[in-house]
């Protein structure tokens, strides 16, 4: 290489393909060196590994997540426990992209997205724990195994429950006092509190309907439209959707259905008590409805205990009115680990932790510091007399409030069908106009059909 | 071939070694992935699982889905509405600007700096701005003029028409442009128009619109690529909402891609997307031939 000029050519080509490589490498895949790090790690045992604990962005579970990562930290001194806070509204996105690029969360709870767990969990993105939990766990010995089999799936367990949030009417005891109205029963099986009842009561406690500064509305829900169809016994779907996880045909025009909505539509319409579909809209903005104050009676589910801390006003919780065949949502949500996780025995150890319900222990903490309902039935007499203390309620009647919604409970819709965030946000479009009252329900109805059939959701 | 210099071959040297970064960042960031996702909508590929090939049966449910129509129906209804008045809007404002007034530049500034926050602020403030029950827009209306207020973004018949009113904020880049070609147009001609007896709305349709056509012609094209990806405001403010009225075709693509995790799915309607905004760019160009006028035609 005499020549000045090929030799630069050479230099050139040299460092262009260096740089390429770096490039290529660096968006390439960074694993190379995080498994040469677990094999020294193993080799040794005293080098340090890192879990990551992704968890959706919440202002009142933050101090429970730091105590629980400082609390593992200190007694497992070889690992590090990275927490990552999702905005909720992103999760979904944020996970499919960590999980395209192999760089899944250790430790999740894949309930916190709208997809839920059936999606998450048809993908193959979920270990199996089996194997752990026949290893032995003393931190589940007192979970119910009813509850533990939600997440088993062809004999095999994908999660283990952290929370089960039930569904309760709200009631706004300002509100029913100053209407001179005694509040609901906590009695689910008292059949005289039904829906003609609750509307009588919400009639009682609206007025001003339409003037958007006055106004106060009886009644109005957080429940999707087929929630709605299940606390009238009905259902839009087929059974096999909850236990298959695949949607399949919708079973829309059930009688039942028809009755459940236009019930809501009329609640809406004919008796103007509850809030219309552009006031709910409007509303969503400043938050929860309840929380503003206007409404008297609110279904929702278990959380609201905890976020409903800070209503400036005082609340109970009630039985949901009876109706033959009455069903309503539970949210048990679990703790599960990625499939393809570098570090499962770690994340094994710390989901262990998490689910401890002795005292300092991650599930005790999670019922006492953050106040959601416990899924380890050992901690359940805690919480009914915390619970009763903190809404004011006897704690005997709480309980039963509590019990009766398990009774009349069955998993949430979205843990247990695969895409069930598309599902919602079809039902939810489609039914706007019959919100609206533009739309009668069986044309709205008959509108989601096709929607839902032309999403080809089960490809 | 003609024999090189030292020097234009140490310049075509500096040339390769100044290109690289960009070219590179090209080919990883960009010219890559767009030649994957063409490969990737011929798959089914659920992010986890490897691609399976599958042919072009992403294209035939495509033409077979409903909310694909919708959302696309929804999009250039948008676009339909939005070019026309965010070129009308700036034009008019970049012309009221171009005026010899006190205090130009800090207007200019003022109507500038809202393109520089990002759209989801710009976003979270018009939702505000326009919430039927809490928005200071509709207490206005009805406290000094007794009107109640539309629903906008909450409306089926508002919501794409409140979308483009919130262009009065993001049109500040083309209202820069507008302004430049303003600037750049011959003294000249105004003066002897003048000395004719046109009135300024004559010299502004018969010498202005002529001259900066071309500018009209770029900002519209721009505009309606922009108009056809709008996503953030249906993302932050309405949720492809109320029945699916600002169910808008790159929402849509969102959807299917982080929500149902369908990449070969997403990939197919970003392909069909591009192939849709060519076509109307070259039919803009084609169409616009007899009313664009450069200064300099060759014919």
């Amino acid at each position: 290489m005499k020549n000045p000029l090929t030799k630069n050519r050479f230099l050139m080509s040299v460092l262009l393909l260096f740089s390429l490589s770096t490039v290529l490498a660096a968006c390439g895949s960074a694993d190379d060196s995080n498994h040469t790090a677990t094999a020294d790690a193993k080799s040794n045992g005293k080098e340090k590994v890192e879990i990551v604990w992704m968890m959706a962005t919440d202002p009142d579970k933050k101090a429970w997540q730091d105590a629980m990562v400082s609390t593992f930290e200190e007694s497992h001194p070889n690992v590090k426990v990275r927490l990552e806070n999702i905005p909720y509204d992103q999760f979904d996105q944020k996970l499919a992209t960590l999980i395209a690029s192999g760089n899944a969360p250790d430790v999740w709870n894949p309930n916190q997205a709208d997809s839920g767990f059936a999606t998450y969990m048809k993908m193959g993105a979920l270990k199996d724990l089996t194997p752990y939990i026949d290893k032995g766990a003393p931190e589940l010995k007192t979970m119910d195994p009813n509850l533990l089999n939600i997440y088993k799936i062809d004999g095999k367990y994908y999660g283990v429950p952290l929370v089960s949030n039930a569904t309760y009417l709200y009631y706004n005891k300002d509100l029913f006092d100053a209407a001179g109205i005694p509040y609901p029963t906590t009695d689910w099986d008292d059949k005289s509190w039904n829906f003609d009842t609750m509307l009588e009561t919400a009639k009682k406690l609206s007025h001003d309907v339409g003037d958007a500064r006055k106004q106060v509305f009886g009644f109005s829900s957080a429940l999707s439209a087929n929630e709605m169809t299940w606390l009238f016994g009905g259902d839009m779907f087929k059974p096999e959707a909850y236990t298959t996880g695949v949607l399949g045909e919708p079973d829309l025009m059930k009688p039942l259905n028809i009755e459940a909505l236009q019930f809501n539509v009329d609640l809406i319409h004919k008796y103007k008590v509850a809030p219309d579909a552009e006031t709910v809209a409007a509303s969503a903005q400043l938050g929860d409805p309840f929380l503003t104050g206007k409404v008297g009676m609110y279904i929702s589910g278990g959380w609201g205990l905890g976020s409903y801390k800070k209503a400036d006003f005082k609340w109970g919780v009630a039985a949901v009115p009876y109706h033959e065949g009455r069903k309503v949502p539970l949210y048990v949500d679990p703790w599960s680990i990625s499939a393809t996780s570098k570090h499962p025995d770690e994340a094994w150890e710390f989901v262990r932790h998490l689910a401890n319900p002795a005292e300092d222990g991650g599930a005790y903490r999670y019922m006492n510091d953050v106040g959601r309902t416990p899924a380890d039935s050992g901690l359940f007499k805690l919480w009914y007399d915390k619970m009763g203390g903190e809404i004011s309620m006897d704690a005997a009647a709480f309980k039963q409030v509590h019990e009766g919604s398990i009774q009349n409970g069955r998993e949430a819709e979205n843990h247990l069908i695969v895409k069930f965030n598309t599902v919602l946000e079809t039902m939810n479009q489609s039914l706007y106009q019959v919100w609206g009252g533009k739309e009668s329900v069986t044309d709205g109805l008959k509108s989601l059909n096709e929607k839902l059939l032309s999403l080809n959701l089960n490809q | 071939m003609s024999k090189r210099t030292l020097a234009m071959k140490r310049e075509e040297r500096s040339f390769w070694i100044f290109i690289a970064p960009w070219f590179i960042g090209f080919i990883c960031f960009t010219g890559g992935p767009i030649l994957i996702s063409l490969l990737l909508s011929f798959t089914e590929y659920n992010v986890i699982s490897s691609p399976k090939f599958t042919g072009i049966s992403n294209y035939l449910l495509l033409f077979k889905d409903r909310l694909f129509y919708k959302s696309l129906s929804v999009t250039l209804y948008y676009t339909v509405l939005a070019v026309p008045f965010t070129i009308l809007t700036s034009l008019v404002i970049a012309v009221l600007l171009n005026h010899r007034i006190k205090g130009q530049s800090l207007l200019r500034t003022l109507y500038y700096a809202p393109s520089i926050v990002s759209g989801v602020a710009v976003s979270f403030l018009w939702s505000w701005l326009l919430n039927p029950q809490f928005g200071v827009v509709n207490s206005v209306l009805y406290d000094c003029f007794g009107i109640q207020g539309p629903g906008w973004f909450t409306s089926s018949g508002t919501v794409v028409p409140s979308m483009v009113l919130m262009q009065l904020t993001a049109s500040g880049s083309t209202m820069v442009i507008f302004l430049a070609a303003l600037q750049s147009l011959p003294a000249d001609l105004y003066e002897a128009a003048s000395i004719e007896g046109a009135s300024g709305f004559t010299k502004f349709r018969k010498i202005t619109v002529p001259l900066i056509s071309p500018v009209i012609l770029f900002n519209t094209i721009i505009g309606m690529i922009g108009a056809l990806q709008i996503f953030t405001e249906a993302y932050v403010i309405t949720k492809g909402g109320p029945d699916w009225n600002s169910y808008f075709y790159v929402y849509y693509l969102f959807d299917t891609a982080f929500k149902q995790f369908r990449m070969g799915y997403a990939s197919a309607q970003a392909w069909i997307l591009f192939l849709l905004i060519f076509a109307l760019t070259l039919v803009s160009l084609w169409g616009s031939k007899k009313y664009v006028h450069y200064e300099y035609d060759s014919k």
